[in-house]
């Protein structure tokens, strides 16, 4: 078995890369995949210590945490989605109407 | 009398005990069958017999009522708020749902005075939104109908499918015992919340304002996740308590009990406590939250400034419970941390509040600063367990109550003022104060409510917006009295004391911008496109009238309140 301590590592890894991702980013489907990279990242220390403890319970979260990722993206698109039809562009840059 | 259940077990009590949260499913499946019955035939096939299937086709006269949804979801949700209210009248029952059963059993829910009291908050605050919406997408029939009269017939089933899937939600939230339960119960909720914000899809404002709440929410929730995952690699569960039987240790032992303060629990916290601060708004993840305020249709609006705030506060004060135990050797420096994020968030929010000229946006940051107040209620009832006090007795006991009867009091008048704006909206977007000016003289009754709320929230005796910041303060006085023996020196007091007063100033600063909505509304003259009388809406009206109600009853006495607030904050 692979030590679980790569795995946790790949996870800190893929979690710095979504959230700076997540915060240079200006197209919205861009910063939507960051944050999936990040729950991958969750998916992935769930699974490691999961093995590790020997515990079942952390692979159910794993497989619900995929769940919710599923029903994010999925909303996440179709709101981007009226956004675009709206204003033709989904850069968070160009989308400023809303202000004092 | 406490039950511990198995959940899903025959001869157990689970449908007992989760019998607001089974009926509010039970309406969501009644919500996505009812408004498709029709006469729909299916041919069996190489016959001429057709059987009836009744699901489509062309739906019925009474099942294609647009405003059919609307009642199924206010008869689901009083149902679900009855059966609420019936299982802690009397005695008052506590339920432990429990997985697995034995060496494996892990603490799922725990259904007590807490939890339905926060259950009850939430089913008359959906309750209210959605009777006011029956006239916000004005559902008719007819053949003369708009485009738009025909897309929103079409929409209201979604609409409430959406509130009741919150619903289900929140109930989770409340009931939570295991932190990962708490994430997903926070999940489904705030998933159906980011629709309901870009629901108004057809304006531009709602698509913004649901894109950027979007964006902000997904990646805060995200980073929460991963918060939880690394408490898992540390601590093996992510219970909230020890558990005797299976010799689990709870996060809130293993926090008290740890040597020093390891990377990985604090970081992990960090990060949980970054989700629950977004849905709090709290300084600094407030950006969208105006913006979400505006874009969003305003009953929406009052949804996110009372429910989704409450939500996010049940979770930071089962944190707090955790990582405030007086074994902790940081707990004064969390403390100092959240007193410091409470101060900036309440005079942020005030101060921007005051520079604000559109009422929603007014209304957002008052909220901000709201969540400030709390976070400062929060902080003194940490320090009251880090000094090694009974978290249920004395000031605790005092300042959870306080808070818990502050976040029930705010669906009576943050609600009430957003209803007022949603019954405005209906001649067109609310954008500056100017298009609330000269109400008076257009709606006397309607003015004056919008008055009351406004004196209400900026706390005004004899309202209900005084009593819990009465309380509120009161609380944290006397948690900073703890150490004064006899007489007052000011060297006796703990250092929340001044978070008191920050409290004081800053509602006497938040005075001035609620009331200058009052003399917009009673002294100005009305713009040109707004001389007519108000829409004779009578469900929004009915709504306000409900809150208005709230709002002085609950100032006038709020006794029967107060004391469920603190049967409620005892069993924390």
């Amino acid at each position: 078995m692979i030590d679980p301590t790569y795995a946790i590592g790949l996870g800190a890894i893929l979690f710095t890369i979504g959230l700076w991702g997540a915060f240079t980013n200006k197209n919205a489907i861009i910063v939507l995949m960051c944050a999936e990279l990040i729950l991958n990242a969750v998916n992935i220390n769930f699974i490691a210590a999961a093995a590790q403890y020997g515990d079942v319970t952390g692979w159910v979260y794993a497989v619900i945490a995929i769940a919710i990722a599923a029903a994010e993206v999925a909303i996440g698109l179709a709101i981007f989605l009226s956004l675009y039809s709206q204003r033709e562009t989904i850069n968070l840059d160009e989308v400023r109407l809303l202000k004092n | 009398m406490v039950t511990e259940v198995q959940l899903f077990t025959e001869g157990g009590q689970t449908w007992e005990a989760l019998a607001p949260e089974i009926t509010l499913l039970l309406g969501v499946v009644m919500m996505l069958i009812i408004p498709n019955l029709g006469d729909a035939k299916w041919r069996i096939p190489m016959t001429q017999i057709r059987l009836p299937v009744l699901f489509g086709g062309k739906r019925f006269r009474a099942t294609s009522d647009p405003q059919l949804p609307a009642m199924l979801a206010v008869a689901t949700l009083l149902t679900a708020l009855w059966q609420a209210v019936m299982s802690q009248s009397g005695e008052g029952q506590t339920w432990y749902l429990t997985s697995g059963s034995g060496a494996e059993a892990n603490l799922m829910l725990r259904v007590d005075a807490f939890s339905r009291l926060m259950e009850s908050v939430f089913y008359v605050a959906l309750l209210l939104i959605s009777v006011a919406m029956i006239d916000r997408m004005p559902a008719k029939r007819g053949k003369s109908l708009q485009m738009k009269q025909m897309i929103n017939n079409r929409r209201q089933a979604d609409f409430y499918i959406l509130l009741l899937m919150s619903a289900i939600g929140m109930s989770v939230v409340t009931m939570a015992m295991d932190l990962f339960m708490f994430f997903v119960g926070l999940e489904i909720a705030s998933l159906a919340i980011f629709v309901l914000v870009a629901f108004q899809k057809e304006t531009p404002e709602g698509a913004e304002g649901g894109a950027k709440y979007f964006i902000v929410g997904a990646i805060s929730s995200a980073v929460g996740l991963y918060g939880l995952s690394l408490l898992y690699i540390w601590n093996g569960n992510l219970q909230l308590l020890s558990n005797t039987v299976t010799g689990q240790i709870g996060l809130a032992e293993a926090w008290g009990t740890m040597d020093g303060v390891g990377a990985l629990p604090l970081l992990g916290l960090c990060f949980v406590l970054v989700g629950f601060a977004f849905k709090v708004s709290a300084v600094p993840f407030h950006f969208a939250a105006p913006d979400a305020y505006s874009g969003a249709s305003a009953p929406i609006g009052g949804l996110l400034a009372t429910v989704s705030k409450a939500m996010g506060f049940i979770g930071l004060i089962r944190v707090l419970a955790m990582i405030a135990s007086p074994e902790a050797e940081s707990s004064t420096v969390w403390m100092m941390g959240l007193g410091i994020i409470s101060l900036v968030t309440m005079t942020w929010g005030n101060v921007a509040a005051l520079g604000s000229d559109n009422p929603k946006r007014m209304l957002a940051y008052s909220s901000v600063a709201h969540a400030g107040y709390m976070l400062a209620g929060l902080t003194a009832y940490g320090a009251w367990i880090g000094e090694g006090n009974d978290a249920t007795t004395g000031a605790g006991e005092w300042i959870l109550a306080a808070i818990l009867f502050h976040l029930a009091v705010l669906v009576a008048f943050k609600l009430g003022a957003f209803l007022v704006l949603a019954l405005v909206e209906l001649d067109g977007q609310i954008t500056s104060s100017k298009d609330l000016a000269g109400l008076a003289k257009r709606d006397p009754v309607i003015a004056t409510a919008m008055f009351i709320f406004m004196l209400s929230l900026a706390g005004v005796p004899p309202l209900a917006g005084f009593m819990s910041k009465f309380l509120l303060i009161g609380g944290i006085v006397k948690m900073s009295l703890v150490d004064a023996a006899s007489g007052v020196a000011m060297s006796d007091l703990h250092w929340t004391f001044w978070l008191a007063l920050a409290v004081f100033l800053n509602s006497a600063i938040s005075i001035f911008y609620y009331l200058r909505i009052g003399v917009v509304m009673f002294f100005d003259a009305p713009p040109e496109d707004r001389r007519k009388p108000l829409a004779r809406a009578w469900y929004i009206r009915f709504t306000i009238w409900a809150c208005l109600t709230g709002t002085l009853l609950i100032g006038l006495n709020a006794d029967f309140l107060i004391e469920y607030c603190q049967t409620a904050a005892a069993t924390i």
